[in-house]
C-alpha cells in the first residue's frame, strides 16, 4: 500500500479501517466472516470510503470524471448504504476505459493490481482491478470457508473453470497452494460457448472437448475435489467410468451457471460421498458470496456478502425499491474498498431477499436464478 | 369400452410424478395444470435436463437386440387403461380431468379416450403396415433353409423421445408404435393435458413393460429439446417454426400442421355432404390437424358458395346449441383470455366480432365460425383450434393448386374424377379421401407416411442356413 496522506501525514481513514478488519480473528467455521461482521462502524467506513474515492488526491480518474455528472455530492449527500443506489451503474465505463483510469490515485505507486474480466454474459466484458491486498483478503476468507466445508486438504483438486482473463482460475491456484493440494486444470472459455449458442450453433462439440479433458485427468489421477459448472458435471456423469471415479470425490463446487434443486439432488445421488456446494458470486464485486451453511442445498442456501466490503440488496426491477423480506427481486451488488468502488451494480439474476447479518449494510440472498433478459441484451447461459 | 360411472369428479389437486427408470419421482420444479375456469387440476413434476439425459442413457443400455413379439402386453395395457384405477385415478376421474385440461367436451373426451385404447391395443399391427414387402420382421425365423436371403426390418436406433402436443389426448400413435418395435421410449407429455400420457405409461408398466422400456418425463419448454437431442430418434409436433428447426435433422420427425381441406364439386352439395363437412370441421372440437380448415365449393358464379356456407353455418350452429342443451359443448371450453385471443384471430381474417359465451361448467365455449373468403386467401390454410373453416369458390380450371400443402384433402366428386388422381400425384398433399371426411381414420392408414418408414430400415440378411 502506498502511504496515501491524510491530514497530518497519517494513513487515510479508509486504509486504517480496512486494516482494522483483522483476519487473524478468523476462528474456525465462519470466522472469516465474523471478522467483517464485527468490523468497523458502517457509517464511519462509508464516509471514509466516499472521501477516498471522491477526493482529487485519492480518487480514481474514472470516479472523479463521473462525479462531475452527478446531481449530488457523494461526500456530503450519501449517508447510508441504501443511498449507494443514487449512483449510476458504471458497468459501461468498465468496458472501455483504460485500466489506468480505474486505479485510485491513493494507490498509485503501490503494488501492481491484477486485471480480471467478467464473462461477457451481458455484452462486452467489464474489467476490474484486484489489488494484492484484496486478493489476499479474499484468499483468507475462502480458505477458511473451504476448510469449514470439509475440503480434503492435500488431496488432488480438479478445477475446470474459466482462467485467462477470468479471476476464477487465478484464485483457485492460490487456494490450492494454501490448502496443500495439487491443482489440475481444464481451460474453459465461456465467451466462445455463448457466442456459439447465440449464433444458433450447437455447443455440444465444445462441451465434449471439455469433458474429454476432464475425463483424462479423472481417470489417471487421484482427484478428491472438483470445481466446475453444472452442465459440465452433468455431462461427466453420463460417462460410466468417469461417474465411477467421481463417486469417490469428497468435495464438489459448482459455479458459473444456475443449479436448480432437482439437478442438485440428482448430483448428490451420483456423488454420495461429496459435499456439493452451489457457488454464487460476481466478478463485479470481486468475489463469490459466502454460503451461510456450507453444505446447504440450493433450495435452502443463504448467501451473505462480506460487509462492509461486499453488500447485496434485492430490488424491484421496475422501481429500484427494495422488495420485502421473503420476496423475489433483482439482485443489486455493491463493492466498497480502497481499490474499487462499485456502488450500484444490477446483476443478471433475481433472488429471494433474506435478512443479512449486518442488515444496515447488506441483505442476504436465497435461490438466485437468471433473469430472462438484462440491459436489453438476451442473457445466454452456456456452460458457464 | 370406457364406462363412465356417475361418480362425482375428485375435487383435490392431483400430483403427477415423473415415471422414471427408477420408479416414481416428484420434483421441486412443478407446472400447474388448470381448467378453463382457472381451477387448479394438477401439479406436474418437471424433469431437469440431467434426468432426461440419465434416463435415455439408461434406456439405451436396456434395449435388447432382436425383434419384439408380445402383442399380448399391448392388449393387456389397453384393458388396464380403459378399466383400471391407475396412478390413483379411476377411468371416470381421468376422463373428467382430461376434459377440463384439454377443453374438449365430455362426448369428445370419451371418444378420444376410446381411440387411445385402440391405439394401444393395435400398435403392433398398425406399425407392421409400414414394413416393406421384401423385409421380414425376424431374421431368424425360417433361416434354417439353405441359402436364404431376405430383407430384415430392423430398428434405426434404440431409444425414442416423444415430445407430445396438447391439442388431442389421442396423439400417441407414434410412440406406441415405436414401443411395439422394441424401442425404449421416453414420453414428454403436453403440459396442458399431461393426464393421458401418464395413465398410458402406468397402464403399460402394469401390463408388464419394464421401467427401462417406457418412461414419463414432463419437462419445461426448454428441456423438451433435450428429450429429442438425447434420444436416438425423436417425434415432435409443431408449426412451421418447429419444422424448420428440425428440417436438417433426419433423427427427428416433426408432425406438421394440418391445413386440411375439403372440395365439394358441382352436384355434390347434398344435405348429407353438409353433415359430413360439419363433422370434418367440428370433430374433436375442431382442434385436430385433420379438421377441415379450408373448404372449396365448385361455383361457376351461381352463388353455390354462399348457399353452401349458409347451410354449413346452420348445421354447425344447431350442433352447438344441441350440445349446450345436453350439458356438453361443440367447440372447446377455454379461459376468457384464450377465447378473446381466438376471437381476435378471426377478426384479423375478416370475420365478425364475437361475444364470449360462458359455460355453466366454467370457462367459455368457442362457437363455430364459417368464414367466406376470396379464392387464394390465407385464411384457407389458417388453423385455429376450434370449429373454424374458411370457404371460397373453386372452378375446375384451378385444378389442385388451391388444395396444395394439405395433410388431408377430401373431395366430394365422382369416383372416376381425374382430380382424385391429380391429388394422389401432388407431393404436397399427404392424404386423399374420396367422399369421406378429412377427420376419418382407422389408424391403419398412413398419416404422414407410415411411421415404420421413419422408425425402421431394411437390411439384407443372407445365411447359409444349416449348411456349414
Amino acid at each position: 500500500m502506498s502511504a496515501a496522506t491524510h491530514g497530518a501525514g497519517g494513513l487515510h481513514p479508509l486504509l486504517e479501517l480496512e486494516a482494522s478488519v483483522s483476519l487473524d480473528r478468523a476462528a474456525g467455521s465462519g470466522g472469516a466472516l465474523e471478522a467483517t461482521v464485527t468490523g468497523p462502524d458502517p457509517h464511519e467506513f462509508l464516509a471514509a470510503a466516499l472521501d477516498w474515492h471522491f477526493s482529487p488526491a485519492t480518487g480514481s480518474p474514472l470516479w472523479l470524471d463521473l462525479a462531475r455528472g452527478l446531481d449530488f455530492d457523494p461526500r456530503r449527500d450519501v449517508r447510508s448504504w441504501a443511498d449507494l443506489a443514487r449512483f449510476p451503474d458504471i458497468a459501461g465505463a468498465l468496458r472501455d476505459r483504460p485500466v489506468e483510469d480505474l486505479l485510485p490515485r491513493g494507490l498509485q505507486g503501490g503494488p501492481v493490481p491484477s486485471v480480471f474480466e467478467t464473462g461477457g454474459t451481458t455484452g462486452a466484458p467489464k474489467r476490474l482491478l484486484y489489488t494484492p491486498g484484496w486478493v489476499e483478503r479474499v484468499l483468507r476468507w475462502k480458505v477458511a470457508e473451504l476448510r469449514a466445508a470439509g475440503f480434503p486438504e492435500g488431496g488432488g483438486w480438479l478445477v475446470a473453470m474459466p482462467s485467462g482473463p477470468h479471476a476464477y482460475g487465478h484464485t483457485a491456484r492460490l487456494q490450492a497452494r494454501e490448502l496443500g493440494s495439487v491443482l489440475f486444470t481444464v481451460d474453459l472459455d465461456p465467451r466462445w460457448v455463448r457466442k456459439a449458442i447465440a449464433a444458433g450453433s450447437d455447443p455440444r462439440g465444445y462441451v465434449g472437448h471439455l469433458v474429454q479433458q476432464v475425463r483424462h485427468v479423472v481417470t489417471s489421477q487421484r482427484v478428491r475435489a472438483l470445481t466446475t459448472t453444472p452442465p459440465i458435471l452433468a455431462e461427466l456423469l453420463l460417462d460410466d467410468e468417469v461417474a465411477q471415479r467421481l463417486a469417490e470425490v469428497e468435495y464438489v463446487a459448482l459455479a458459473g451457471a444456475h443449479l436448480d434443486q432437482d439437478t442438485y439432488e440428482l448430483l448428490t445421488e451420483a456423488l454420495p460421498t461429496a459435499v456439493v456446494q452451489n457457488i454464487y458470486g460476481s466478478t463485479m464485486v470481486l468475489t463469490t458470496a459466502r454460503l451461510r451453511d456450507p453444505a446447504a442445498p440450493p433450495a435452502d442456501a443463504v448467501y451473505d456478502g462480506y460487509p462492509p466490503f461486499v453488500s447485496f440488496s434485492v430490488v424491484d426491477p421496475q422501481t429500484g425499491e427494495p422488495v420485502a423480506a421473503g420476496e423475489r427481486g433483482q439482485v443489486r451488488m455493491a463493492h466498497v474498498s480502497s481499490g474499487v468502488f462499485i456502488p450500484n451494480n444490477l446483476e443478471r439474476d433475481s433472488a429471494v431477499r433474506v435478512p443479512g447479518l449486518r442488515p444496515e449494510i447488506s441483505d442476504a440472498l436465497a435461490q438466485p436464478a437468471p433473469l430472462a433478459s438484462f440491459e436489453g441484451e438476451q442473457v445466454v447461459q452456456g456452460v458457464y | 369400452m370406457i364406462v363412465v360411472h356417475a361418480t362425482r369428479p375428485r375435487q383435490q389437486v392431483v400430483d403427477l410424478p415423473l415415471l422414471t427408470t427408477r420408479g416414481e419421482r416428484s420434483t421441486h420444479e412443478v407446472e400447474v395444470v388448470t381448467g378453463p375456469d382457472g381451477a387448479l387440476l394438477a401439479r406436474l413434476s418437471l424433469a431437469p435436463p440431467l434426468l432426461v439425459a440419465q434416463t435415455l442413457r439408461q434406456q439405451e443400455r436396456a434395449v435388447r437386440p432382436g425383434p419384439v413379439r408380445d402383442p399380448d402386453r399391448f392388449a393387456r395395457a389397453a384393458e388396464l387403461f380403459a378399466d383400471d384405477v391407475l396412478g390413483g385415478l379411476s377411468p371416470a376421474e381421468h376422463v373428467h380431468l382430461v376434459g377440463e385440461a384439454s377443453g374438449h367436451g365430455p362426448a369428445v373426451t370419451r371418444r378420444l379416450t376410446e381411440a387411445v385404447v385402440r391405439q394401444v391395443a393395435e400398435a403392433p399391427a398398425r406399425v407392421d403396415r409400414g414394413r416393406p414387402h421384401g423385409a421380414v420382421p425376424d431374421a431368424r425365423a425360417g433361416s434354417a433353409a439353405p441359402e436364404r436371403a431376405s430383407g430384415v426390418w430392423v430398428r434405426r436406433g434404440r431409444t425414442l423421445g416423444a415430445v407430445l402436443s396438447g391439442n388431442s389426448p389421442a396423439a400417441h400413435n407414434g410412440w406406441l408404435q415405436a414401443l411395439a418395435l422394441g424401442y425404449a421410449v421416453t414420453v414428454r407429455p403436453s403440459r396442458r393435458e399431461p393426464f393421458t400420457a401418464s395413465r398410458l405409461v402406468h397402464a403399460l408398466r402394469a401390463a408388464g413393460f419394464g421401467p427401462d422400456e417406457v418412461t414419463y418425463l414432463p419437462t419445461s419448454q426448454a428441456v423438451a429439446a433435450e428429450v429429442l437431442r438425447r434420444a436416438d430418434l425423436g417425434l415432435t409436433y409443431g408449426g412451421a417454426d418447429v419444422a424448420a428447426a428440425y428440417a436438417g435433422d433426419p433423427s427427428v420427425l416433426v408432425g406438421g400442421p394440418g391445413r386440411s381441406k375439403t372440395l365439394v364439386r358441382e352436384g355434390y352439395r347434398s344435405p348429407a355432404v353438409v353433415t359430413a363437412v360439419a363433422d370434418a370441421v367440428a370433430d374433436s372440437s375442431g382442434s385436430a390437424c385433420v379438421n377441415t380448415t379450408g373448404l372449396l365449393v365448385e361455383d361457376p358464379g351461381t352463388g353455390a358458395t354462399a348457399s353452401f356456407a349458409a347451410a354449413l353455418r346452420h348445421e354447425l350452429a344447431q350442433r352447438h346449441d344441441t350440445a349446450l342443451a345436453a350439458g356438453d359443448h361443440l367447440g372447446p371450453r377455454v379461459t376468457a383470455e384464450t377465447a378473446r385471443a381466438w376471437a381476435a384471430g378471426v377478426e384479423r381474417l375478416g370475420g365478425p366480432p364475437r361475444a364470449l359465451e360462458p359455460h355453466p361448467d366454467g370457462g367459455y365455449v368457442v362457437a363455430p365460425v364459417v368464414l367466406e373468403v376470396e379464392p387464394g386467401s390465407d385464411a384457407l390454410g389458417t388453423e385455429l383450434p376450434f370449429p373454424f373453416v374458411a370457404l371460397a369458390p373453386w372452378t375446375e380450371g384451378e385444378g389442385v393448386a388451391p388444395l396444395r400443402d394439405s395433410l388431408v384433402v377430401t373431395a366430394y366428386t365422382a369416383p372416376d374424377d381425374p382430380l382424385l388422381d391429380a391429388l394422389l400425384d401432388e407431393p404436397s398433399v399427404r392424404n386423399v379421401h374420396h367422399a369421406v371426411p378429412t377427420t376419418h381414420s382407422d389408424g391403419f392408414v398412413p398419416h404422414e407416411d407410415y411411421l415404420g418408414r421413419f422408425l425402421m430400415s431394411s437390411k439384407a440378411f443372407v445365411t447359409a442356413g444349416g449348411q456349414q
